[in-house]
């Protein structure tokens, strides 16, 4: 019998009979819901088939709420994903908006793994706490337990209720209909009614450690609100104070934790990091051919001709920073030639404002002022190949690196030129705009003149607000761009006798082609075939539209320059 | 019913005869008194002893080279130029893998309805999470700053302000690891809630009666219950499944999707997995042969119980062999000289030893269990399954080295783990044991209630239990 105490507080609330094995408990139910009785529940240490039709059990609703779920989940794992990745500047925080090989930000392929890993998690949630939801679990205070026979319903005996609420319970009679049933012992099942209520000092403690437990994530959390001028905490000092020296830090110092006053450092001019030696040349950086690397014809004198420009900046030389700077207003040819006059840097230096004056305006009557020229070279060096693929490279570096403010027929036109007008003509609250100096048109009659050595130069180290390319452009890529603009300049003086394609030959315009638009195919020009095979050469990426924006600037700029083969030749290239 | 012979043969292979899955007469309070011995016992065996000492010392071991790792970098691991990804990557597939085999058992092998599962899964279970333990432990301190662990999960964070890549194999990695675990533990949880009920049942003591009744959820065997339990059962064995075979196919993708020859291949998942699951199996055995001659569960965990298990690791071998050699066919048949040259250095390059680990452990040594005297002798069996867990180890120190040898020569260099790593290797088999020897001591080490039920079904088939052997 039960192990309780006392009656008079208890209720009854329910039969409790039990069997033998799993079949006696089946047959038993069996019975006892034919019988007409509806509030029964079966206990076995294991789920036995059958019982739930035996009793009436419905199919559980739990397959659904894990569809669902999992339906949700998967939509939650497409809009996390679309959410956080999808954009170049996502909410919040930046998403992963880095290209990589090519690949898109958003593509669903990529965002399987996770989406099914989610819809995963969430149904097994589903699953196992609709569960125990459905059951009304955990549920620990239940009149079973009170009952010593009923421990082994979770060993080896088996055991049916019929709850008290049933319409025909009955002590006496439920009994009996249970023992015909096969039930071998029956035992009524009381609930204890005695208030078992936490002490009401329980319940404060428990608010006051609930309250408390706040704390430690609340100062968390202000932490990361807040600043501190205090040093961090290194939890890892290895990684922020490594025994190495950076570089363009202090070098070692042999007096270090001895004596503060008198430091010893293991070089003289207490760098960490170490210059090359003199007359160092780094692998491939030996440009002793001047007129291919430089556009000077030879150098100065004698003795420079071996240097070169990591002799020139390393060289111990006093040069200062700001010299240094400054080259890209005066070439470095320029200093070179400075030096070995022997005059100071310094000098080069007071010249440099004006020499970025003198540049805006190109002149060559106004270079008193200036350093002298160096030597241009005028032709072309030997080591470029004069040709339509050269001619077609140029092309296409040109479109990288100068349409952006020089312009595609080389105007001065292009787009950041004019941006860049506009925002220095506007003025902000009495303040002047922005300063800029105006891309050079290459038709200027100065620029036309200049020496192609000297538009080298200018590419390699730039001129007033227009930077070096020397760094960003190989050399031979550089003198190809001189050859498309010298082409360009060409075009607008109507003269092809200078710049000639070695292996065209027409001297004379030719009327017919004077619309750019006409496709050449009907040409009979025998370099057609050469200037056809140029351009299945050519990359294929060039779109129509710069194009298009071109020919009403030529069609402005003409002066009969349409008609000028060379110009139609890379217009057809074009539409070719 | 002390009287049937405590060595029954089970291992025969008679198709008019089922062979019994539990031995030695048990019936339904048998089953119950033989699996809670160990949890009731007064004291473990010294052999528990013994192991938990030293298992405890591992820990230690473990957690101070943790701190170390912390304090110092991962400059302490033996990770550099070129191979950046050494020992911790080696660990966590190889945990990962063997972790596998008891979602197998639990999920798979109950929705074939193969009846001979219920003796091992529980213990096949643990072993999953505990391997699971270890293996995201690896990653997890690979991180560097391991306190910023958080900048994993797409977690809003002032201090990282970005959100995570979900294109990278690396994250999809994170949520598949994790969802594993928590639905491993789910489900070895809820299948073991009926065996807490019975050990809570059977309490003496208060403690005992308060932690085990806690941890039931109060759970009485009602038939209602029951039929919920085994629909949300089926519902998670179903979802295991599929999550099973993805965490490691995600897992191999982390090479996979890499462009590296020997790595960028589409026979990786399929041979993960199955690499996975040979590897499992081995650590099942491995395991569960000392375990039931310790904790006396012979009768339950019979020789045919190791003996199938036997045959999956054979069957596994052979898919992971096969592997092996379409890998070096694909090799030679793409025409690419650098993957060629890959497998060409995997097998005859400075690793050469590697290779020849994983070949014979992994193709050759379980060849052996094509004899039935050998995979029915528990003494072979566990020998062959500790070399295929050697061997598995191999596998993945094979895969992982072929950074050794990238594509510029002038960068080549010979991998040589540090102490650390060698320490945080045996450390971990260190946490992997203690949580096994305290789940066996704690926990029922058997699924009982399914057990009983398989017990059930077979007292009610029409050829009936043989109670002995010609």
């Amino acid at each position: 019998m039960s192990n309780h105490h006392d009656n008079h507080n208890e209720k009854l609330i329910g039969v409790l009979a039990e069997f033998d094995d799993a079949d006696a408990l089946l047959a038993g139910a069996r019975e006892i819901h034919a019988a007409g009785y509806q509030k029964l529940d079966a206990y076995s240490p294991f789920p036995i088939h059958g019982i739930d039709e035996a009793i009436g059990i419905k199919r559980s609703i739990l397959p659904f709420i894990c569809l669902f779920v999992g339906i949700g989940a998967c939509g939650f794992g497409v809009f996390l994903q679309w959410y956080v990745n999808a954009f170049v500047d996502s909410p919040i925080f930046p998403g992963y908006d880095y290209y990589i090989s090519g690949k898109p930000l958003w593509s669903l392929p990529a965002n399987i793994p996770v989406i099914f890993e989610i819809v995963v998690l969430a149904s097994a949630f589903a699953a196992f706490f609709g569960m125990l939801i459905l059951n009304k679990l955990p549920q620990l205070a239940n009149p079973l337990h009170r009952i010593a026979r009923f421990r082994r319903a979770t060993n080896d005996r088996f055991f049916l209720t019929i709850d008290v609420d049933d319409e025909k319970f009955d002590m006496e009679g439920t009994s009996n209909d249970l023992m015909n049933a096969g039930a071998t012992e029956i035992e009524p099942i009381r609930i204890d009614q005695t208030d078992h209520k936490l002490p009401a000092f329980v319940r404060t403690i428990g608010i006051l450690l609930s309250v408390l437990l706040l704390v430690p994530p609340v100062l968390v959390f202000r932490a990361q609100g807040m600043t501190n001028r205090d040093p961090r905490l290194h939890v890892n000092p290895d990684m922020d104070f490594q025994t190495k020296f950076k570089p363009q830090t202090v070098g070692p110092n042999l007096m270090a934790g001895v004596d503060r006053a008198d430091p010893r450092y293991v070089w003289s001019d207490v760098r960490s990091a170490r210059l090359p030696i003199d007359g160092t040349i780094a692998r491939n950086q030996l440009e002793d051919d001047w007129e291919f690397f430089h556009g000077i014809k030879s150098p100065v004198n004698d003795d420079s001709a071996n240097h070169d420009a990591a002799r020139f900046f390393g060289g111990g030389v006093s040069i200062s920073t700001q010299s240094i700077s400054n080259t890209s207003l005066v070439s470095a040819q320029q200093f070179l030639s400075q030096e070995t006059e022997g005059e100071a840097a310094q000098d080069v230096e007071s010249t440099a404002p004006e020499s970025e004056a003198q540049d805006v305006e190109p002149q060559e009557g106004g270079t008193e002022d200036l350093p002298p020229e160096p030597d241009w070279v005028t032709e072309f060096p030997e080591r470029l190949a004069i040709n339509a693929s050269t001619l077609i490279r140029g092309r296409k570096m040109y479109e990288i690196n100068c349409v952006a403010c020089h312009g595609y027929a080389g105007d001065g036109d292009g787009l950041v030129n004019k941006r860049a007008l506009e925002l220095a003509t506007i003025n902000r609250n009495g303040l002047p705009g922005a300063e800029w100096t105006e891309a050079q048109s290459f038709h200027h009659p100065d620029l036309v003149a200049q020496p192609a050595g000297r538009v080298f130069d200018t590419i390699t180290n730039g001129r007033a607000t227009m930077g070096p390319y020397g760094s960003r452009i190989k050399p031979a890529d550089r003198w190809a761009i001189v050859l498309y603009i010298k082409a360009l300049q060409e075009t607008r003086i109507n003269s092809t006798e200078k710049f000639v394609v070695p292996e065209s030959t027409p001297t004379t315009p030719v009327e017919e082609e004077s619309d750019s638009d006409v496709p050449a195919t009907d040409d009979p020009e025998p370099d057609d075939a050469a200037e056809a095979d140029g351009a299945a050469n050519a990359p294929p990426e060039k779109s129509d539209d710069p194009d298009q924006d071109r020919e009403p600037e030529q069609a402005e700029s003409g002066n009969g320059g349409q008609s000028n083969p060379a110009a139609v030749e890379f217009n057809r290239v074009k539409d070719d | 019913m002390a009287t049937v012979d405590r060595f029954y043969n089970n291992t025969f292979d008679d198709p008019a005869k089922r062979a019994p899955l539990i031995t030695g007469g048990l019936d339904l309070d048998g089953v119950t008194e033989v699996v809670s011995a160990p949890a009731e016992a007064r004291k473990p065996p010294q052999a528990w002893y013994i192991a938990f000492g030293i298992s405890v010392l591992l820990v230690l071991m473990l957690g101070g080279l943790i701190m170390h790792l912390m304090l110092k970098g991962v400059g302490v691991w033996g990770n550099n130029n070129p191979v950046y990804w050494g020992w911790p990557i080696v660990n966590f597939v190889f945990w990962v893998g063997i972790g596998h085999a008891g979602t197998l058992i639990s999920a798979i092998l109950f929705l074939f309805r193969q009846h001979w599962r219920t003796s091992i899964n529980r213990a096949a279970e643990a072993m999953t999470i505990f391997a699971v333990i270890c293996a995201g432990m690896f990653p997890g301190i690979h991180i560097g700053r391991v306190w910023a662990f958080y900048w994993l999960f797409p977690i809003p964070s002032e201090h990282l302000a970005a959100w995570p890549n979900f294109r990278s194999p690396l994250l999809w990695d994170v949520f598949a690891v994790s969802t594993y675990f928590i639905v491993s533990l789910l489900f070895w949880y809820m299948g073991m809630v009926p065996d807490l009920a019975t050990f809570r049942d059977r309490a003496t003591n208060k403690i005992k009666k308060m932690a085990y009744g806690i941890a039931a959820l109060g759970w009485t065997g009602s038939a209602r219950h029951w039929h919920r339990y085994e629909v949300a059962y089926t519902i998670l064995a179903a979802l295991a499944t599929p999550l099973v075979l993805s965490v490691h196919t995600i897992v191999s993708f982390d090479f996979a999707i890499s462009q590296l020859p020997g790595w960028h291949t589409t026979i990786f998942p399929p041979y993960f997995v199955a690499g996975a699951i040979f590897s499992g199996f081995a650590m099942v055995v491995t395991l569960l042969i000392p375990a039931r001659v310790l904790f006396g569960l012979k009768d339950i965990i019979t020789v045919r119980h190791i003996e199938n298990m036997n045959k999956i690791i054979i069957l596994t071998g052979l898919i992971v062999g096969t592997a092996y050699t379409i890998e070096f066919f694909i090799a030679w048949y793409s025409g690419n000289d650098y993957e060629g040259f890959a497998f060409i250095n995997r097998m005859m390059g400075p690793k050469w030893w590697a290779y020849l680990t994983m070949f014979s452990c992994n193709v050759l040594i379980p060849q052996l269990f094509w004899f039935k005297r050998i995979r029915t002798s528990m003494l072979w069996s566990m020998i062959i399954c500790l070399l295929v867990n050697v061997g598995m180890w191999f596998e993945r120190f094979v895969i992982v080295m072929s950074l050794e040898r990238d594509f510029l020569p002038s960068s080549w260099a010979y991998f040589t783990p540090t102490w650390v790593d060698i320490g945080m290797f045996i450390g971990s088999f260190g946490l992997f044991m203690m949580l096994f020897l305290l789940f066996c001591r704690y926990l029922p080490l058997v699924a009982i209630s399914e057990a009983k039920g398989t017990m059930e079904h077979y007292r009610h088939l029409p050829t009936g239990t043989p109670t002995s052997e010609t």
